[in-house]
């Protein structure tokens, strides 16, 4: 004979509503955009310093700001600035772009011949405290040049010019940024949710740091012995 | 029956379909039918939903619906430490657990500056092959099933088992290993595996791989199949950032192998397959051939295998800054894992750029024009694994 389940115990000290979950507050912090591009050792800065400095290695924009790629955008495009330029742990350099100036650069680094980034290997987002970020990793496959371009939009007006026209690839990449991050891509053809369900509500956001998991607490059942 | 010429009113559906399908008249005597493949297809390789739109048998349109298993590895990779991301990640792509953990491995030494024994670094090599063929060899199995050959995917797993054998004796797992660490490797390959290696590549070379030819691949029905189906042009293999075979099956000799050197692959002597129409039959041929690369670069690598340590030293707790884009070759196409680290013990932000997700946007590209029975071959060819392309 199947025996009915006790119910779950009613949570009855607590006067939060049960359907928000316990962990109701966000466990992740944000923090603001690194001014030099990238996140920086605030102990390896000092290093150069005290050794004279000639070698300003420890400042992550100084190897990267000369690097021919960047040089060639500073060429061209005198009157975009493209500060702060960094470079990754394994020496790539980092460009940050303004988002009006992005879909022009954009064309330029893929048709130019000497760029020649015509294989955009990813995109992504990333939440700071006070600006959302778009990421491109940019690659080509007839050269080894490497370019990693930042884009940041501020969070009250998420809105990213598309770059689908450029890089067709960009398609669903940009419909996740916008599923996890918010980020509007202005002149997308499909920006719907891709991985998350479509009835999630329109202000949810996953990987935004301040999310919090609003699901209906799972009632526990307790079995009788 | 018809359904391109008799008018919609006529066309009874059953009623117990409900609104699943979906009957559009397009006026003068034509209608598509929209349905769903999946999300439990057999065909669909795990939980893929194809929205099509049928014109007869012929597909005018095919839509992914994707995200049936998605359960936010960026998001919990945000929450572990490093170290502890490493099984997680396995996880992703579970048909070659060793790419992945070597794509987030390698990310992490790059930002913390570890040097990698060099015994670690052969054997790294051997076990990513090893892993892509073995990979490969499922594919073989199951893409023969989705176009109606059951044969040979028993005998595809007779070899699969062989290799999963191995894995087990070195790393203690048939599936998921946890076997990479950051800066090295968990355990030294025990004694004799070497010579149980080399025993599966002969096997492989002179039993296996033309076994499978003869019994699939060079019979007249397959080739019917797949030559001049799902067409995918250089350009647009390009353009749609493909990786892998489906990339180098369009005829573009890209492989992150070469490009990045991440391994010290450029010792080895090997070629990257390519073909020449970027059809399904290609995309098949190139994997084909990758499985005796592969057997040729792991023989190659034993020789070579130096004595020595396999971990490196590594702080115990590690706490880098910056970040860093890396990728590497899986069997799928390019694995790549970008990490933002803000002096914690946990990544600010950790990406995975999936090789899956990526070749699956292809689908509707692919698929237009052709019939049902090809889509079904087409996704095959794709070789998606859901549980990489959901995360």
């Amino acid at each position: 004979m199947p025996e009915k389940p006790e119910a779950a115990p009613q949570q009855a000290k607590d006067d939060r509503p049960l359907h928000i979950h316990q962990d109701d507050k966000p466990l992740l912090e944000a923090r603001p955009l690194p001014p030099e591009g990238t996140f920086v050792d605030p102990k390896a800065k000092k290093k150069p310093a005290a050794a004279g400095g000639g070698a300003a290695e420890g400042d992550a924009g100084a190897g990267a700001a000369d690097h021919p790629v960047v040089a060639r955008l500073r060429q061209r495009f005198p009157d975009v600035s493209l500060e702060p330029v960094a470079q990754t742990a394994d020496g790539e350099p980092i460009v940050t772009v303004p988002a009006e100036r992005w879909p022009e650069v954009a064309r330029f680094l893929r048709d130019d011949p000497e760029l020649a980034f015509d294989y955009l290997s990813d995109l992504c987002g990333v939440d700071y405290k006070d600006a959302l970020q778009v990421v491109y990793h940019l690659r080509g496959l007839g050269h080894d040049k490497r370019l990693t371009v930042k884009v940041n939009v501020p969070k009250d007006r998420p809105e990213v010019p598309s770059v689908v026209e450029v890089w067709p690839g960009a398609g669903w990449h940009e419909r996740e940024a916008f599923d996890m991050f918010g980020i509007r891509f202005l002149g997308h053809p499909d920006l719907r949710r891709i991985l998350m369900p479509p009835w999630t509500p329109d202000d949810v956001f996953p990987l935004r740091k301040d999310f919090v998991d609003r699901r209906p607490k799972r009632e526990r059942k307790v079995r009788p012995r | 029956m018809s359904l391109t010429r008799e008018p919609a009113q006529e066309l009874q559906l059953d009623p117990r379909l409900g609104d699943r399908v979906r009957v559009e008249d397009l006026g003068g005597g034509r209608q598509t039918m929209v349905m769903s493949m999946g999300p439990q297809h057999p065909s669909t390789h795990g939980v893929l939903r194809v929205v099509l739109t049928l014109d007869g048998e012929t597909v005018v349109d095919a839509q992914p619906d994707i995200g049936y298993l998605h359960r936010n590895w960026e998001k919990i990779a945000e929450y572990m430490t490093y170290a502890m991301t490493v099984p997680f990640s396995d996880r992703n792509d579970y048909l070659a657990a060793i790419t992945n953990e070597l794509a987030l491995v390698q990310a992490v030494e790059k930002l913390t500056g570890i040097d990698v024994p060099e015994r670690a670094q052969i054997l790294r090599i051997i076990f990513s092959e090893l892993q892509r063929i073995t990979s490969h060899l499922l594919w073989f199995g199951t893409f023969g099933l989705d176009l109606g050959a059951v044969t040979p995917f028993l005998h595809a797993f007779t070899a699969r088992e062989y290799c999963y054998r191995l894995f087990e004796k070195a790393t203690g797992a048939r599936f998921l290993y946890g076997y990479l660490r950051i800066g090295g490797m968990r355990n030294d390959v025990p004694d004799g595996w070497i010579e149980d290696l080399l025993g599966f590549i002969d096997q492989l070379e002179r039993e296996y791989w033309p076994g499978f030819m003869k019994l699939l691949v060079e019979n007249e029905i397959f080739i019917r199949r797949t030559k001049g189906i799902g067409v995918l042009s250089r350009e647009d293999a390009i353009a749609y950032a493909a990786s892998g075979p489906v990339l180098r099956g369009s005829g573009v000799r890209y492989d992150v192998r070469k490009a990045d050197n991440y391994l010290p692959y450029d010792r080895f002597e090997w070629d990257v397959p390519v073909g020449e129409n970027g059809d399904v039959y290609d995309r098949a041929m190139v994997r084909m051939y990758e499985m005796l690369e592969s057997a040729k670069i792991i023989r190659q690598a034993v020789k070579e295998l130096p004595d020595g340590p396999v971990m490196a030293k590594v702080p115990r707790a590690i706490r880098p800054y910056g970040e860093v884009y890396h990728r590497v070759e899986g069997p799928r196409g390019e694995v790549g894992v970008y990490l933002v680290a803000a002096g914690d013990t946990n990544a600010y932000r950790a990406r995975w750029r999936s090789p899956c997700f990526v070749n699956l946007q292809l689908l509707p590209l692919l698929a237009r024009g052709h019939l049902v029975a090809d889509l079904v071959a087409i996704i095959g060819s794709i070789d998606i694994v859901l549980g990489e392309v959901d995360r």
